[in-house]
């Protein structure tokens, strides 16, 4: 694959159950603080509770959480990007100035499935249609692009649980191609009762809290929250003369063609991923500091990880963040990112929380404790549901 | 960079593949069918461009097709018919990257898996449901079933869908990221976009989308996927045409250029609040057409405007009689269009809250 220009990540904000930005979601990230709660957004029927990770309600800013025009990803999205964008040291009026494009990944924040309005649908009446409405205007990046009076591009990616990495990386191509200077890129979830009974369903949910990689793991936890960079070229980089935190090197993807929720058991697509990132970087794996992996404590995502990672970065330390944040579904590859750069400035990665017991089956596992590294790149990585996966290579400013 | 359009699938109302589509294009006759659409008045039967995917089993065995929902169908079937089309161009699986546009994604099979556990309780909540309520649920259908390893990727951005969607298909080509791309929408119809469509719009035009009439609402619902098999400009050899350069924003903020020496289809497909967009965007030196009452009103039509562009710029055939042209006389008659001359064929699309999408294409 063709690479060009290095494209510089210049802001980050994150909102999760972890913290309310990014100082604080890092914060806990080090210090391995786990928030799980029931879910109290709704209510449900199964016998037991699947403990989540749930955003309090004050942890968004005032202004936003009174907003009665945005769902709850829309809220998170902006809330990220008010973040990023003023990480970022950019202002409005040199937004304008700028071509921005907005690219954001999500699953929930892209589906119509309200369910007191289908309640009252079914029902006959004539439900309310403010929730309609409220997801007509709540697409992500169009929320973000709305807030901001941005004109560049606008794509929110639906690809399940790889969409913010994915996002990310097609961030990472439209300023590469000139078609635009800046790019807000990154995802955003909301948790709702759909995707709670949806992962139940599928049998991939913990009762308890989550221990990817570990021996006894039982399944995922949920989790909701936004993660988003500003991604910057060089041109105008230069010209702003602002703080690059890091470098976005490169973006591999490719699918698995195997099934619409398993991961491939050998891992094939993400084997093909990881290998188009580092060949099209021209990184040596040995060049790797860490990865921060999927890592979502289910049966199969774990072993095939594990087995990838053992076959092509031997040695290199990985973890999973989910223990802290749950699983944020397309919201995760935006907030894994922000891990992933903050972890290349202090050049140390945490403890990969929930796990403690070694799985035998699992030729490597996580790391046990902060670790210190070296090295001056990283990966984030993300497997989704209809076999996508997605690899993002950063490398230290 | 320019992409070439080497092949073409489309399923619609009017059937599925390129010479149905076409003979669409030339015909008058509009293929609607009745749909119960519930109100609080009770239930009513209103025109639905509905689109049949029967056609699917000539590619993918039928066993195959049991889980698959009527959303990925189409998908799968467009996608199948591009293949197809494009004449058994040589191609490695692992280089086809697939990108899908859509609206609303799965919206049937999203209310299915609501379905399941409102009636029967949380424990009882359908997991096939689940995994097919999933906006990809397609692209991994397809990925699946023909085989595609290369990247994959599903956009949702309402009706500019197409246009973000094709902008990062020519990033991967252009990067090489892939040799290939499968590029499509899927949109389908279902009971709750039929009720919403009521309580919003009120009104349901009982006859067909009169795209021209800018202040009247006469949008009758469809449904559909169109698909192209997108390549690199090296490789023109037999394709429909380029994809010369595409457009993206918002209007409140933005001016476009139209324009003036080709054709400009419009994606106005009978949206009141879309209307006035492109009545300001009009003028007399525009030649303006539009085809939505061969496929009716949904988010991602405009990929079949792409499809009846790519037509008008290989086929020098007979008249489109099926085009709607302005009334009384905006840009001319229909006659006013002699095919020979038109180098280049627009696809414009405005969306709620003045979005658009303008995508031009060339002659090879």
């Amino acid at each position: 694959m063709k690479e060009r220009s290095s494209i510089a990540v210049t802001g980050m904000g994150c909102i999760c159950a972890a913290g309310a930005d990014a100082v604080e979601c890092i914060a806990s990230l080090f210090e391995g603080k786990r928030n799980l709660v029931p879910p109290s957004r709704f209510r449900s029927t199964h016998p037991k509770i699947y403990p989540v990770l749930e955003v309090p309600g004050e942890f968004l800013p005032e202004k936003l959480r009174k907003r009665e025009d945005l769902h709850l990803t829309g809220k998170f999205a902006v809330a990220a990007a008010h973040e990023a964008i003023a990480n970022a040291g950019l202002s409005i009026r040199q937004l304008e100035k700028k071509r921005v494009g907005v690219c954001v990944g999500t699953t929930v924040g892209s589906s119509m499935n309200n369910e007191d309005f289908y309640r009252g649908f079914r029902m006959g009446g004539d439900p309310d249609m403010a929730p309609i409405t409220r997801y007509l205007r709540s697409n992500p990046a169009s929320a973000i692009a709305r807030e901001f009076s941005l004109t560049g591009p606008c794509q929110t990616v639906v690809n399940a649980c790889s969409s913010g990495t994915d996002a990310i990386g097609i961030g990472l191509s439209w300023i590469r191609s000139g078609i635009c200077d800046i790019v807000v890129a990154g995802g955003a979830d909301e948790l709702c009762h759909v995707t709670y009974n949806g992962f139940i369903s599928l049998m991939v949910t913990d009762d308890g809290p989550c221990k990817p990689f570990d021996r006894r793991r039982k399944g995922l936890n949920l989790g909701e929250g936004a993660g988003m960079l500003v991604l910057e070229s060089e041109d105008s980089c230069r010209e702003r003369m602002e703080r690059v935190r890091s470098i976005l090197f490169g973006y591999g993807c490719s699918t698995d063609a195997y099934h619409l929720t398993a991961p491939h058991p050998k891992g094939e697509g993400l084997r093909r991923a990881l290998r188009e990132v580092l060949r099209s970087c021209d990184i040596d794996t040995g060049e790797i500091a860490f990865v921060n992996a999927h890592g979502t404590g289910t049966s199969d995502n774990d072993r095939v990880e594990s087995h990838v990672l053992n076959e092509l970065l031997p040695g290199v330390p990985f973890l999973s963040t989910k223990g802290i944040t749950g699983h944020t579904l397309g919201a995760a590859g935006g907030i894994e990112a922000v891990f992933t750069v903050a972890c290349l400035e202090t050049g140390r990665v945490p403890a990969s929380a929930g796990f403690s017991v070694r799985d035998p089956d699992l030729p490597v596992s996580p790391v046990e404790q902060t670790t210190t590294f070296k090295g001056h790149t990283a990966l984030s990585q993300s497997l989704a549901f209809g076999g996508s996966n997605g690899a993002l290579l950063f490398k230290r400013a | 960079m320019p992409v070439t359009i080497r092949g073409i699938g489309v399923v619609g109302a009017f059937g599925s593949g390129v010479d149905a589509f076409s003979d669409a294009l030339h015909s008058t006759e509009r293929r609607t069918k009745n749909v119960v659409v519930q109100s609080s008045g009770g239930q009513e039967e209103m025109p639905c461009y509905r689109a049949e995917t029967a056609g699917l089993d000539e590619f993918i065995p039928r066993a195959s097709l049991r889980r698959v929902d009527h959303y990925a169908r189409m998908g799968l079937l467009a996608a199948s018919l591009a293949l197809k089309d494009s004449g058994g161009i040589e191609i490695n699986r692992e280089r086809l990257g697939i990108i899908i546009a859509t609206g609303y994604g799965a919206s049937a099979t999203t209310s299915a898996f609501l379905d399941s556990f409102i009636n029967d309780g949380d424990p009882l909540s359908s997991p096939t449901h689940f995994s097919n309520s999933v906006h990809n649920a397609a692209a991994a259908h397809i990925s699946i079933l023909l085989r595609v390893s290369g990247p994959c990727l599903t956009v949702s951005q309402f009706e500019t869908s197409l246009t973000s969607a094709l902008l990062t298909a020519t990033t991967w080509l252009e990067e090489r990221r892939v040799d290939l791309v499968l590029l499509g929408s899927v949109d389908e119809y279902c009971d709750i976009l039929g009720y919403c469509w009521r309580r919003f719009f009120g009104e349901w035009n009982k006859h067909e989308v009169d795209p021209f009439r800018f202040d009247r609402q006469s949008a009758v619902p469809g449904e559909g996927s169109a698909f192209f098999l997108l390549s690199r400009p090296e490789r023109d050899e037999g394709a429909y045409c380029r994809i010369i350069s595409i457009e993206t924003g918002n209007l409140r903020n933005q001016k476009l250029a139209l324009s003036r020496k080709g054709l400009l289809i419009i994606g106005a497909d009978g949206h009141r609040q879309c209307g006035e967009s492109y009545a300001e965007l009009l003028d007399e030196a525009v030649r303006a057409l539009s085809f939505t009452p061969v496929y009716g009103s949904f988010p991602t039509n405009n990929a079949f405007d792409m499809a009846a562009a790519a037509l008008i710029l290989k086929k020098d055939g007979a008249l489109l009689t099926a085009c709607a042209v302005p009334e009384p006389v905006l840009s001319g008659s229909k006659q006013s269009f002699p095919r020979e001359d038109i180098d280049v064929v627009q696809c414009l699309k405005v969306g709620w809250e003045k979005a658009f999408g303008l995508i031009t294409l060339g002659r090879i």
